[in-house]
């Protein structure tokens, strides 16, 4: 049901309670997987239901909507960045997918990037290694409390070769929860002529971001994670301007795959070698036939309802619960359950991933954090889950407890549902 | 004749010549008695009878014992693919007293029984190159047990005191297998039968003994009632089977007879036709056809039937064969159309041509070369005999030709004899039963004692698809083991450091290109002579009662035996 007060005036300084009360949450249920789904606002479930009924029969021409000028303008506005440089596609997975088509990788070029990726830059990256050849190196991050961005930067270091062409990490690794240091990699790899890619779908709506700052190239984010728009919504920054301070690379070869607007003869107009935009690359890539207007709509809104609450203000609130819940993990499982990043406060993100059990093998039994995460569903209902990868030195596969924490979580809330953890982890064990 | 409903009843019977070279799925390597281990030992995997062989289906592994095929999907396949999580199906009993469940311990066991040195899996490479912790399990195996009459205490004292690092049981009902690289291929490994679960009754037992053939248990729709090898063999339903936990097999008949006594390809089909048999067991007896038969296999992969094996162990000639250059020489001998035209009065039913590579079409890593080409594959005795002077034999060599007594065997170790007596050398022939060929072959023990110089078996690959390993790896990475089906214990470092290269690469290309680099190795050695290469399939007689007779590629295109049924004779 839709909240009936008018937050528009006090959205900025409403208590978190309140703003709880815009989410379409179950009051029954505790949420704590806003890396895999966020809750979307009653506002935003209004806005695609309004929009998509608006068009339903609708004649009036499709196309120019759907490329969502004002929707891209708007948003590309709360990141930092332009128009010509931003598109709403249907997920992370999709941008990933355009990025990597789009560039020109050969059997000469490697990619650098992690174990700790999601399948779909995995996926996406083997693809194109056995479509074009490209080499594919993989560096498996460190993990736990003890992690540093320096340590992080040095293991890119130390697997770049002459061959590397692009790295790829994501923003916030979404099985340790690892805010990954974004402007110093991106440092490394234009000292080495490198092109960056970032698989940011947990990072809109969790932290503010200029995109353009990070001085990235390429940056694919969820629209219905930390940003609560909706299911099949997603963010696709691709560089088009070159701003020295930030990244003074020249604009990487790219070719916007999926798109109905590149010429049917000839080429794009030529891509700018200044802060001037001379190629509208947003436009070829979001042009791709006809789209959904509401989803678009309904993304916007959610934009703009983080824009009201206030975006610093929800960072802040954000990981300062991730903290707590960080804490309060230590303080029932043990510093050394944590799989995420601790005394590196640079690295923290609100997603904290930890081993529930005592036994150390426990941490490479699937089997075992499954039905804990199931219990959790099905006798307490706190909806988190579980995640798998490589720790370094380890031959096994890990498995851990993910708690993700966001805006409309409360302390009590956490506090209650890692207690509950912390019993049933002990009568697991 | 137009298949019917299924039919409850009646008893199989089998007829020829053949024989299971072991009745210990830990060790069985006979593509014609898994037949047999297909009807009491089940795997975690295996392939399902699919009529048409140009559907994927017929080539790809389903659960068998598992719940379903590990993915990244369903939470089974890790996402660096080097962790397989299987869940095991419940229901699945062994015929014991009190009947009890197959559990996740009873493949931990079968996997320990292959690396057995007592009489072990003919492919245990395929394992111990894959999973992490076997190599090393296998090895210590055989240190503390060295000896090959070892007791079945001896066996499950190291078996049960030692666990293999990379194969976990988290519960009765859940293995991870821990890989030591990606492997595209592992699930096929997993379907092969030596990776057959173990019962705990088979601690008590020395692998493949009388004793153990005695006692052998099933968790499939039939077990195994009487016998007596190289004889007779009788399987009657398994009263504990369940349809219900079994998506692949049937139990239609009432049993499966198998009358295994010396008989030529005619003497069976006569059975067969006159009501006396069903299926011929072993010998390659078809349907009548009149048109040259095409492969229905969609160039699905071909065997090497027949190949010959120099034993490069052996002391005979001074060694002479454990030298390159004179493998090498003897290679130029061989007529391989005169052995073509000996399948072809057998009127075998299948395409088959020349061979001249280790690895044949429809293979991954299959290339076509030949570097031993003689005008229209006749062979070419004289080159031979000055290649064997060249490397010190001008006087020639004494070979002992070891071979099966049975179906086109002694007519093809004739012609093949009298190509190298063209070349000056002399060849003995040593006829062997067919119940004892491959289990002599397997111990390189005979080899070492020189007791065969040159033999002629065949290879079938052992699954399809990507399957560069299912020729190279058994035949021809170094395995002294007794179980071995590298039977000429054949070494050479270059090809096991090739081997392992290929299976280290994802890269399937690339792999392609490995697997092809050490099929010439193989070649450049002429550690065999590939003679004739075989299509997929034979149109195998059937007795007028035999219905819904599927061949299977993986059993080298022998019937499943758990899918036919019987119609009441007129």
């Amino acid at each position: 049901m839709a909240a009936t007060i008018d937050f528009d005036t006090s959205l900025a300084t409403a208590s978190w309670e309140a703003i709880r009360d815009l989410f379409a949450l179950d009051p029954t249920a505790t949420h704590l997987n806003t890396g895999t789904i966020g809750a979307m606002p009653h506002e935003v479930v209004e806005t695609y239901d309004r929009v998509t009924r608006e068009w339903a029969g609708s004649l009036a021409n499709i196309y120019p909507p759907s490329l969502y000028p004002e929707y891209r303008a708007q948003i590309a506005r709360d990141f930092g960045v332009d128009q010509d440089e931003l598109v709403i596609c249907h997920n992370a997975t999709e941008g990933i997918s355009r990025i990597v088509a789009g560039l020109d990788l050969g059997p000469d070029d490697a990619v650098l990037t992690t174990s700790h990726e999601c399948f779909s830059v995995l996926s996406n990256f083997n693809l194109a290694h056995n479509r074009f050849g490209v080499r594919v190196d993989l560096v498996t991050l460190p993990s736990g409390p003890d992690v540093t961005s320096e340590q992080i930067v040095a293991a890119f270091e130390a697997a770049l070769t002459p061959r590397t062409k692009v790295m790829a990490f994501a923003a916030t690794t979404l099985y340790t929860g690892t805010r990954m240091p974004i402007r110093a990699l991106c440092d490394l790899a234009q000292r080495h002529g490198v092109i960056t890619i970032a698989d940011a779908a947990l990072l809109p709506g969790m932290v503010r971001a200029n995109l353009r700052e990070f001085g990235l190239d390429f940056l694919a984010g969820s629209g219905s994670k930390f940003q609560c728009g909706p299911l099949g919504t997603g963010l696709l920054y691709v560089r088009n301007k070159v701003f020295p301070e930030h990244n003074p690379l020249p604009l990487p070869r790219f070719w916007p795959v999926i798109s109905t607007w590149y010429p049917l003869v000839g080429d794009m107009p030529k891509r700018t070698t200044t802060s001037v935009e001379t190629c509208n690359m947003g436009d070829y890539l979001q042009s791709a036939g006809s789209a959904s207007i509401g989803r678009a709509a309904a993304l916007a809104k959610a934009c703009e309802l983080w824009n009201r609450i206030g975006r610093g203000r929800i960072e802040e609130r954000a990981l300062e619960l991730g903290w707590h819940a960080k804490r309060r993990v230590v303080e029932l499982f043990g510093e050394s359950a944590l799989y995420s990043p601790l005394h590196d406060t640079g690295l923290h993100a609100p997603v904290v991933a930890f081993k529930p059990f005592r036994a150390p093998e426990d941490a490479w039994n699937i089997n075992k954090v499954m039905a804990f995460v199931d219990r959790l569903e099905a006798e307490h209902r706190i909806w988190i889950r579980w995640v798998e990868f490589e720790v370094p030195g380890s031959p096994h596969m890990h498995y851990a407890a993910r708690v993700c924490t966001h805006l409309f979580n409360d302390h009590d809330e956490i506090d209650r549902a890692l207690k509950v953890m912390a019993r049933l982890a002990d009568e697991m064990s | 004749m137009s298949d019917s409903a299924p039919r409850r009843g009646g008893t199989l019977r089998l007829y020829g010549p053949g024989s299971m070279d072991h009745l210990d799925p830990a060790s069985a390597y006979y593509a014609l008695g898994h037949q047999i281990t297909r009807l009491f030992a089940r795997q975690l995997f295996t392939y399902p009878a699919v009529k048409d062989l140009k559907d994927w289906r017929a080539i790809t592994p389903v659960p068998d014992v598992a719940v379903e095929v590990p993915s990244t999907y369903n939470a089974g396949l890790s996402v660096n693919h080097l962790t397989y999580t299987v869940r095991l199906r419940r229901g699945v009993l062994w015929d014991t007293t009190p009947p009890r469940e197959v559990t996740a311990h009873d493949f931990v066991r079968g996997f320990k029984r292959m690396c057995n040195p007592v009489c072990g899996a003919g492919a245990i490479r395929y394992f111990t190159s894959t999973i992490r912790g076997l190599a090393e399990f296998a090895a210590a195996y055989g240190a503390a047990v060295p000896h090959a009459d070892a007791t079945a205490a001896e066996l499950a004292d190291f078996q049960n005191g030692h666990e293999i690092s990379g194969i976990r049981v988290l519960d009765d009902w859940t293995l991870v297998f821990e890989l030591i690289r990606p492997a595209a291929d592992f699930v096929h490994i997993l379907a092969v039968p030596f990776a057959s679960a173990a019962p705990v009754e088979y601690d008590a037992l020395v692998p493949d003994s009388d004793e153990f053939r005695r006692e052998v248990r099933s968790n499939g729709p039939y077990r195994i009632v009487r016998y007596d090898h190289g004889r007779y063999l009788r399987a009657e339903r398994n009263p504990v089977w369940d349809k219900a936990a079994d998506d692949v097999r049937n139990q239609h008949v009432d049993a499966v007879e198998v009358v295994m006594e010396r008989a030529d390809p005619v003497r069976v089909g006569q059975v067969i036709t006159s009501g006396g048999a069903d299926l011929s067991w072993a010998s390659p007896v078809t349907e009548p056809y009149e048109a040259n038969p095409t492969d229905p296999g969609n160039d699905l992969g071909y065997a090497l039937n027949p190949y010959l094996v120099f034993n490069t162990a052996s002391p005979n000639n001074g060694g002479a064969l454990g030298r390159p250059q004179v493998r090498r020489a003897l290679a130029w001998a061989f007529d391989k159309v005169a052995v073509l035209d000996i399948y072809d009065q057998l009127a075998a039913g299948t395409v088959m041509r020349p061979a001249r590579s280790a690895i044949p079409p429809g293979n991954v890593g299959y290339e076509p070369f030949d570097l031993y080409p003689t005008p229209g594959d006749r062979g070419d005795p004289e080159r031979c005999r000055a290649l064997l002077a060249e490397a010190g034999y001008p006087d020639g060599l004494t070979l002992t030709f070891l071979h099966r007594d049975v179906d086109a065997n002694p007519e093809v170790a004739k012609s093949c004899a009298a190509d190298l007596e063209r070349a000056g050398i002399t060849v003995e022939l040593l006829p062997m039963g067919h119940a004892d060929y491959y289990a002599y072959l397997q111990d390189p023990a005979n080899a070492e004692a020189g007791a065969w110089d040159l033999t002629s078996p065949s290879w079938t690959p052992d699954w399809f698809g990507n399957n560069g390993r299912a020729f190279l790896q058994p035949m021809f990475q170094t395995n002294r083991a007794r179980g071995t089906s590298n039977y000429g214990c054949y070494s050479n470092p270059e090809v096991d450091e090739l081997i392992e290269e290929a299976l280290a690469t994802v890269d399937e290309d690339r792999a392609h290109g490995i697997w092809h680099r050490v099929d010439e190795l193989v070649m450049r050695d002429a550690a065999i002579v590939p003679i004739l290469e075989h299509a997929p399939t034979i149109p195998h007689l059937k007795g007028s009662r035999v219905r819904n007779a599927i061949p299977m590629p993986t059993i080298d295109r022998w019937f499943d035996l758990s899918n036919l049924w019987l119609e009441p004779t007129p």
